[in-house]
């Protein structure tokens, strides 16, 4: 035991010696969240109060008509969206090319005919082109829909009245028209705004932080902490490798110490680094950047756990396979990389097809990812993580013997 | 002058920062001579060779190869030289031609006549057979055949070799310094440095001995020997040895010293061999009981004690 | 000038190193493949499935699940009662569920104030905002249908008055009607999209992670300046009558050779192995392949010439290296980025090299269209280089 301990606090020192260690284990992942955090917390829109954003819309008027401006209008009275208007006869082709050339993210043209065909009750089509690239034009496109909707109700209500009315009394007076259309075109202006139904979201769960940017850390945070520590841990098989270059392992193996004691020992101190390492991203995700890590320490301490004694006894296994610190380097990049990506460290396994959530799931990062978000968005606690956190100790198993069967002092 | 040295080193001065690494050093190196440059460690030999290798501008003095100064025509002086690092300075994952190859057009040799002269260069360092090998699938002694072939394809005027046989198996070193012995044979001037007096007694013509910086004594081995007056010195393990044995010898006109120290006494004189018999035959008369009698011949260490008061050992830890 | 010789002796020896080639090839290339199969291909974003649940009779329910999952196979909505559907998806078994309210019909033809209510499981946001999506649509055509209905209703009653024959007669009439209104509106939207290559995330991701591997190909490239130090090698070049500027010239040669190598196979492979195709014209690509090449050998050589060891410029470098990947767009897609952050994209050298492969890629811009990005390319490379150059013969 002593032995073990030895090696460990050994390995330990000659990585706190090294001062960039630091930088790797903590400065990136930091850095890492940082950038995803502010990049990715108001949905596109930067770091201000969603409500508050604006998007631009370009439009071509080409209506000489009153209702297109009517329908400018009513875009405008939203105050969601900030019109600038293309003027001359090609502006609708120029509307074009500049969503096309990546200018402008949305266009709207509305038609020549606009005006007349609507009022002549015919049908008309407003075109709307939009940049595939942004993702702007969808709330764009949605208020637009609105208006689009409302505007159809109101044109209806009067042409219904009418309709209904010859219905049960014979044709109406145009006296009476004018009259029904002034009725429920009101009705219709009321109402609209209290609408019988409402849709209100409720998030089984915890309480996501109030502010936007500490939004997107919450979400950035787990995903990025996992994954440093995946990355760091494989690449710690390097000093393995190096340990039987510079045959200090060899040495090690003439001293009177048990093979199990070395190998242990190689285990264990990865471990504790990862939990260093863990913790100290925890904290720093907590205080610095408002990251709510759910209500169970419990949970977290486990999930960690499980992930770096599966992520350390890969670490020793890629460390006894690898020949040489070259090989060992890019064999850990390809893994941590590649297992982060499959298990949902980069982006949701839930909009990948099913295929790729099972592929997902044959590594650990998926199941280390799936207990984050319960313990993290859920607000689970350990009793439902157990299933991920015991799936994580068999890899942490299948891993240890695999490297112990592997171990090589030269 | 008839004919101009091959390295002409006056007044040498190099200073890094506080500390003077080579302190108005001069020497001169012939044509055709193995030059060595002995002294211990942090003497200022490597310094010395750096200078002369164009690697590292001397603060002052001259330094001239083949008549070209280091500092002002450090590119004409390069080519002129070949030097072989004293770590293996090789690419590992290259075949010996491939680095040979290389180095070869480094140092300007002519593509034509590359092929051919690596070719030659193997078969001298007997590793024609593994020319197509990676230099990290040779063992150290090849790899430091190889280092020195590296510095020797483009038949330099002068070979600069620093210490080349540190921490390495007594066999490899033979082969170094016999290939050393036969390229001076073909006609080949060396510069040698080391802190092994054995090889600079066994391979130089002449010797410059430095220390701390400084040149303390120059000049083939006998010069050297005979300038300070080196003694042969008998020593005698025996019994019963008092220190009146000591005051007899010294009193003696042949000898120069003579002293008692735990068991054995030493005797200096110019021909001690001859004097042998006498001191067998009067220590056996005062009692002793002789166990072993050695008589060393006057060496570079003698020389370098005497002239340091230090010995030349105590560095080769 | 021997630079040619140092710069095809350090091309033979990364060649030889297998670890090179995974670093220069085998890693973009999977990566790019793990992200054509996260997003591309048929199969696409997996089935939403999600509950729904309330106080209705069971096939107004279906019914309305239907209406919820307008048809498409996409969406698979089931029936539930509502403490099975709350859960279901607290579970995370469900992204979502939809409880409608009480008496739904009643509340829709009376005008009456209700809420539907959307439970989310706050682990899956894209999928609970799709079905949320999908409520509000859903209850933006019953608020319409109701008002349209009521509002003829009301102005009728107020207008004549109605009898209970004639209220019957109405709600027939209006029930049949709004709906057949609704369904083929006056006023419609009609979206165009940029005509382009399909998008494929694969040819949007290929050239961003062939870019981000060039320059770590090109950081352990630079780095070999130090490595020779470190092996006494550059010391022995210093005792040939070689020239520094020679030897710093042979490196950045070397690096540039590897880096076009690297970039063209990269090119020729995502082309082979995921059908990307790189724009009709062969001299656009490659001469922005080329100028790729020089910018991120004369990058990293900068980098190099900042730092004292290998080991600096390994941290260094892979610092800067990724920091410039995640700001200039190298590992996700940067126009969904806010504004600043795409001004700050333009610092980087990723962001033009993307945008570069972009245009030739999803605009099929000819030589012509790549001009800035060349220039800009060529001109980060240009002062990089002599920057390095000089740093590196001073020292």
């Amino acid at each position: 035991m002593r032995s073990v301990l030895s090696i460990t606090w050994l390995n330990m020192r000659l990585l706190a010696a090294d001062r960039s260690a630091f930088f790797w284990l903590l400065g990136m992942p930091v850095a890492f969240t940082f950038v995803f955090g502010i990049a990715f917390s108001g949905g596109g829109g930067g770091d201000v109060d969603p409500d508050e954003i604006r998007y631009a819309l370009t439009v071509a008027d080409l209506d000489p008509g009153p209702l297109s401006d009517e329908l400018l209008e009513r875009i405008e009275e939203t105050d969601e969206i900030d019109l600038l208007m293309l003027e001359g006869p090609d502006a609708g082709e120029e509307a074009r090319r500049l969503v096309d050339e990546g200018e402008r993210s949305s266009a709207l043209v509305i038609p020549p005919d606009f005006s007349a065909r609507l009022a002549s009750g015919e049908r008309v089509a407003l075109l709307f082109h939009r940049n595939p690239d942004r993702t702007n034009p969808q709330a764009t496109r949605r208020t637009l829909d609105r208006i689009v909707a409302r505007l159809n109700v109101e044109a209806l209500a009067a042409e219904g009245a009418t309709e209904a009315y010859s219905l049960l009394w014979g044709d109406p007076t145009p006296g009476t028209v004018r009259r029904l259309s002034v009725g429920v075109e009101q009705f219709v202006r009321e109402s609209w705004e209290t609408p019988p139904l409402t849709v209100s979201v409720e998030r089984l769960g915890r309480s996501e932080p109030s502010d936007v940017p500490a939004m997107g850390f919450q979400h950035s945070s787990p995903a990025i902490a996992l994954m440093y520590v995946l990355l760091n841990g494989l690449m710690f098989s390097i000093m393995l490798v190096e340990e039987r270059r510079f045959r200090t392992l060899n040495r090690l193996f003439t001293a009177p110490v048990r093979r199990a004691s070395v190998i242990t020992a190689n285990f264990l101190w990865r471990f504790v680094v990862a939990m260093f390492q863990a913790s100290v991203l925890v904290v720093i995700g907590a205080l610095v950047f408002g990251v709510d890590w759910g209500g169970s320490p419990g949970g977290l301490v486990a999930v960690f756990a499980a992930f770096g004694a599966a992520v350390s006894g890969l670490s020793v296994l890629l460390g006894s396979v690898a020949r040489t610190t070259r090989q060992a380097q890019s064999a850990a990049l390809v893994l941590a990389l590649s297992m982060s990506a499959l298990g949902g460290l980069w982006w949701p396994l839930e909009i990948t097809p099913r295929a790729y959530q099972i592929a997902g799931h044959v590594v650990p990062t998926g199941w280390a990812m799936d207990a984050m978000h319960a313990l993290v968005s859920r607000g689970h606690g350990l009793p439902e993580v157990l299933p991920e956190v015991w799936t994580l100790l068999a890899f942490a198993a299948a891993f240890s013997v695999a490297a112990t069967l592997a171990f090589r002092s030269e | 002058m008839a004919r101009e040295p091959v390295i002409l080193v006056r007044d040498l001065v190099k200073r890094f920062d506080s500390m003077t690494a080579v302190d108005h050093v001069s020497f001169e190196v012939e044509r055709g001579e193995i030059f060595g440059l002995l002294g211990p460690n942090g003497a200022g030999k490597t310094t010395t060779i750096s200078v002369l290798s164009c690697l590292t501008p001397p603060t002052s003095g001259e330094a001239r190869v083949c008549g070209m100064d280091v500092t002002k025509d450090s590119l004409g002086a390069r080519s002129r030289i070949g030097v072989v690092p004293q770590e293996v300075a090789l690419y590992p994952s290259l075949s010996a031609r491939e680095n040979l190859a290389f180095w070869g057009r480094m140092y300007g040799v002519p593509e034509r006549e590359l092929r051919e002269r690596i070719d030659g260069i193997l078969e001298t360092v007997q590793l024609a057979s593994r020319a197509s090998d990676r230099i990290d699938t040779f063992s150290g002694g090849m790899k430091r055949r190889v280092n020195i072939a590296a510095g020797l394809l483009h038949r330099p005027d002068v070979l600069f070799l620093d210490e080349p046989t540190v921490g390495i198996d007594p066999q490899t070193r033979r082969n170094i310094l016999e290939l050393v012995l036969s390229l001076n044979a073909d006609g080949l001037t060396v510069l040698y440095t080391t802190h092994y007096l054995e090889e600079a007694e066994f391979l130089c013509q002449r010797i410059g001995i430095m220390d701390e910086g400084r040149m303390i004594a120059v000049g083939t081995r006998r010069e050297l020997t005979e300038s300070i007056g080196a003694t042969q010195v008998i020593r005698v393990v025996a019994d019963g040895l008092d220190a009146d044995a000591a005051t007899w010898f010294k009193d003696s006109p042949d000898i120069d010293e003579a002293s008692v120290i735990e068991g054995k006494i030493s005797i200096h004189a110019r021909v001690g061999a001859n004097l042998l018999p006498t001191v067998v035959s009067r220590l056996s008369s005062s009692g002793a009981s002789i166990h072993s009698v050695e008589v060393d011949d006057p060496n570079l260490e003698s020389v370098f004690l005497h002239l340091t008061g230090k010995s030349l050992r105590e560095n080769d830890q | 000038m021997r630079a040619h010789y140092i710069g095809w002796k350090d091309l033979r020896i990364r060649l030889r190193d297998r670890n090179t080639l995974v670093l220069m090839l085998l890693l973009p290339v999977a990566l790019t493949a793990i992200i054509g199969f996260a997003f591309g291909g048929d199969s696409g974003i997996s089935t939403v499935e999600f509950l729904v649940a309330g106080t209705e009779e069971d096939d107004l329910i279906s019914q309305a699940a239907a209406g919820l999952g307008s048809g498409s196979e996409m969406f698979q909505a089931e029936p539930a009662t509502e403490s099975a559907a709350r859960e279901a998806v607290a579970a995370g078994e469900k992204p979502a569920a939809v409880i409608l309210p009480e008496d739904l019909t009643e509340t829709v033809i009376e005008g009456r104030r209700a809420e539907v209510v959307v439970l989310s499981d706050p682990a899956s946001r894209i999928k609970s905002g799709i079905v949320r999506e999908l409520a509000e649509r859903f209850v933006a055509r019953l608020n319409a249908g109701s008002i349209l209905s009521r509002g003829v209703f009301e102005t009728l009653a107020e207008e004549r008055g109605l009898s209970e024959a004639e209220q019957r007669r109405l709600g027939g009439f209006l029930f049949g009607w709004a709906r057949d209104a609704l369904e083929e509106p006056r006023l419609t939207v009609e979206q165009r999209q940029a005509e382009r290559q399909e998008i494929d995330v694969r040819a949007y991701f290929a050239p961003s992670f062939a870019v981000m591997f060039l320059l770590f190909t090109m950081l352990t490239s630079a780095k070999t300046i130090h490595e020779e130090r470190e092996a006494g090698t550059y010391s022995r070049l210093m005792t040939a009558p070689v020239a520094r500027t020679t030897f710093v010239g042979g490196k950045l040669l070397g690096s540039y050779l590897l880096a076009s190598i690297q970039i063209l196979l990269l090119v020729l492979l995502s082309s082979l192995l995921f059908g990307i195709r790189w724009g009709s014209s062969p001299i656009a690509v490659v001469a922005m392949s080329l100028a790729t090449a020089a910018g991120a050998s004369s990058l990293a050589l900068l980098i190099a010439s900042l730092t004292r060891t290998s080991r600096q410029t390994d941290n260094v470098g892979t610092a800067f290296v990724l920091i410039m990947s995640l700001l200039g767009g190298s590992m996700w897609p940067i126009e969904q980025a806010p504004e600043g952050f795409r001004s700050a994209a333009r610092f980087t050298f990723n962001y033009w090299a993307h945008s570069g492969f972009k245009e030739l890629v999803f605009n099929d811009a000819g030589l012509a269209g790549i001009w800035q990005e060349l220039v800009v390319i060529l001109g980060m490379s240009a002062v990089a280089f002599v920057l390095a150059a000089t740093l590196l013969v001073r020292r």
